[in-house]
């Protein structure tokens, strides 16, 4: 038992390094550089509360005499303060780590959501046809005609305003999640309805059909796998806007809450300071969410571009 | 022809009407509108005349219709944060939030296109190179960064421009405007880029593919073979057939613009409705949330639909493939 789940590994292993993915991943820079600062990225924010020289959202930890501090290499900069403190005393490199975690979190979940939800619903739309077909399609086609990030701004706004005060916090996290996901559902059903449908007259399905399996059972266990793999190319290039929406929205105001500021809390807390020179507690959380987001597109796009039949043309 | 320009046209009332209806259950199930314009020292006969007055006694579908019949009128009732009329507010921010979105418009196309031909016509060039890596470089940047970053160098370091706020406008009637004062068009510089970055990319982008797939395609082949101009070809022949998808995009963009303004003027305190919106969803103001909803909802809707009927006369295969379909 144990011996074939090994060797299984092992064969997948070996299969993926000598596929010719992994042969242009291993002779395009670009595609190193972008998983290489992926990898940095999740692993520091994986690893935070270890990474973190200081832990910024405890109270008693916070010392207002090292408050807006430089970073380091300026007058007045701390070397324990490496890019500098805000207006609380908070470290900013600690608050970028932890934020970060919290932004890739709500990135990460409203993308499974999304994938999970149109994954469905397309499966439904293509396999089922006829009017479950018209009408889901009918509302993907209302939906797309909205910018994702007004009907995630919509959602969150309004459940925000029907959640009571107190339970806020806890949940603010979670709401958010679920209105960045439910924006964006719309890519994945069209995808997995296309290719439904193109499977659904198959043999292997009819035969399926035939032997008397239950639709669903013939939905999840045997079309799901022939059409699940462009949905993951969408949701590599998917993460990346979602981390920018829910940045958006925290820094708006109506994202995650104060207590767990995300990047995109945290330049909206630095905004403040623009215009006194405290730069760097903008500059820091920013840079760091282009990078992340950047390093993500720059994978997708390549994965998109290596996994597609047409693109050497 | 009729019967579909008929069934869309329906299809957009229904769609309306879910939005209205939403905008409606705001008013039922957030706080209590009775409570929140008498206070809590009102007493129970205020209350019950009031609740008369505002119908809230009615039945749910009778509060419904009538809502949908004050919208049809422009009227949303009073905003609980600033105790003024909806509409009047709305028609007060609508012109700065309109020239806002106008200008970013302007600029995605006016730099947006040429770029994106060129772009197309030399894919080797180092230019070309270049504005493609920086477009990859600008999707990953929020909008709302580069309007911070554009104040932190344009605002706060070289105290060129202002860094929020309309500058001077003047008034024409019911429409004040900052295009006519120094300024007013000073201010209006960031918030055009900012606003317009995303956009110029798109449009560039776009652009740069279509040219190169009609580039690829026979008749201009045959334009090269027959010794046309390289000029007339390009612009005379591929450009023209490039900006069909062109248009319709930048149509459905402009809906975009404005939904996306309510991240710029946010970041410059630009008082156009987008603000007004995101301070109504801070304040729980349901009054003009509702109406910003409901507006929002019908821009769109009628982009769509002038976008899809143009689309429908404009290129005459669609219309064969559905009237042989149908």
């Amino acid at each position: 038992m144990n011996g074939t789940y090994l060797s299984r590994i092992t064969s997948f292993f070996y299969r993926a390094c000598n596929s010719e993915l992994a042969y242009r991943f291993r002779h395009s820079s670009t595609a190193i550089v972008a998983a290489l600062v992926c990898l940095v990225c999740i692993v520091g924010t994986l690893l935070a509360p270890w990474l973190a020289p200081h832990h910024p959202f405890d109270l008693k930890t916070l010392d207002l005499l090292d408050s807006l501090l430089p970073p380091f290499w300026l007058q007045d900069g701390k070397s324990s303060y490496p890019l500098g403190t805000d207006n609380q005393g908070r470290d900013i490199f600690s608050a970028i780590l932890y934020g970060a975690r919290i932004s890739l979190f709500v990135g990460v979940g409203s993308v499974f959501f999304s994938l999970v939800l149109g994954v469905i619903l397309g499966l439904l739309a293509g396999y089922a046809g006829g009017k479950t077909d018209a009408f889901i399609m009918r509302v993907a086609d209302v939906q797309l005609a909205f910018p994702a990030i007004l009907i995630a701004l919509l959602i969150d706004g309004i459940a925000r305003l029907l959640i009571p005060k107190d339970a806020q916090e806890q949940i603010a996290l979670y709401v958010l999640i679920l209105a960045i996901g439910f924006s964006g559902w719309v890519q994945y059903a069209r995808t997995v309805r296309g290719s439904t449908m193109v499977e659904k007259r198959k043999e292997y399905v009819q035969a399926a059909h035939i032997i008397g399996r239950h639709p669903a059972a013939i939905m999840f266990q045997h079309v799901l796998p022939n059409v699940i793999g462009p949905v993951f190319i969408i949701a590599t290039l998917h993460i990346g806007t979602a981390v920018i929406t829910e940045a958006t929205l925290s820094y708006l105001g109506i994202g995650v809450p104060p207590t767990r500021p995300s990047l995109g809390m945290l330049i909206r807390n630095g905004n403040d300071f623009l215009f006194s020179g405290e730069w760097w507690i903008v500059v820091f959380p920013g840079l760091m969410l282009v990078t992340m987001v950047l390093s993500i597109n720059v994978l997708g796009n390549w994965l998109r571009e290596g996994l597609n039949p047409r693109a050497g043309l | 022809m009729i019967a579909f320009f008929f069934r869309r046209f329906l299809q957009a009332i229904v769609v309306m009407l879910a939005v209205g209806f939403i905008a409606f259950s705001l008013f039922q199930y957030v706080g209590d509108p009775v409570m929140i314009m008498l206070g809590q020292d009102a007493t129970v006969m205020d209350r019950a005349r009031l609740t008369r007055e505002l119908e809230l006694d009615r039945s749910f579908i009778v509060q419904f219709i009538h809502f949908v019949n004050n919208a049809l009128h422009g009227e949303f009732g009073i905003s609980y944060r600033l105790g003024r009329p909806v509409a009047a507010l709305i028609a007060e921010r609508l012109p700065a939030t309109l020239e806002l979105a106008g200008m970013a418009a302007l600029l995605s196309l006016l730099i947006g296109l040429p770029v994106g031909v060129y772009a197309a016509l030399r894919p080797h060039w180092w230019f070309t190179r270049f504005i493609m890596a920086a477009s990859l470089i600008g999707v990953a940047i929020p909008t709302f960064l580069v309007g911070i970053f554009l104040i932190m160098i344009f605002a706060v370091q070289l105290a060129w421009l202002p860094s929020f706020g309309r500058g001077e406008t003047v008034v024409l009637g019911w429409w004040t405007t900052g295009l006519l004062t120094a300024s007013g068009l000073k201010a209006l510089i960031l918030p055009t880029i900012t606003l317009g970055l995303f956009q110029t990319t798109l449009i560039m982008r776009l652009v740069r593919s279509e040219m190169l797939e009609v580039l690829r395609t026979d008749y201009i082949k045959f334009a090269h073979a027959r010794g046309l101009p390289e000029r007339n070809i390009y612009f005379g022949h591929a450009l023209k057939n490039t900006l069909v998808p062109v248009i319709t995009i930048a149509g459905l963009q402009l809906g975009s613009i404005i939904a996306f303004s309510v991240i710029t003027e946010t970041v410059f305190q630009w008082p156009g409705m987008g603000l007004l919106f995101i301070q109504a969803v801070n304040t729980a103001d349901i009054p003009v949330m509702a109406a910003y909803l409901c507006l929002i909802a019908l821009v769109f809707i009628v982009i769509n639909l002038v976008v899809d009927l143009l689309y429908y006369v404009i290129d005459p295969r669609l219309r064969i493939e559905r009237d042989t379909a149908s």
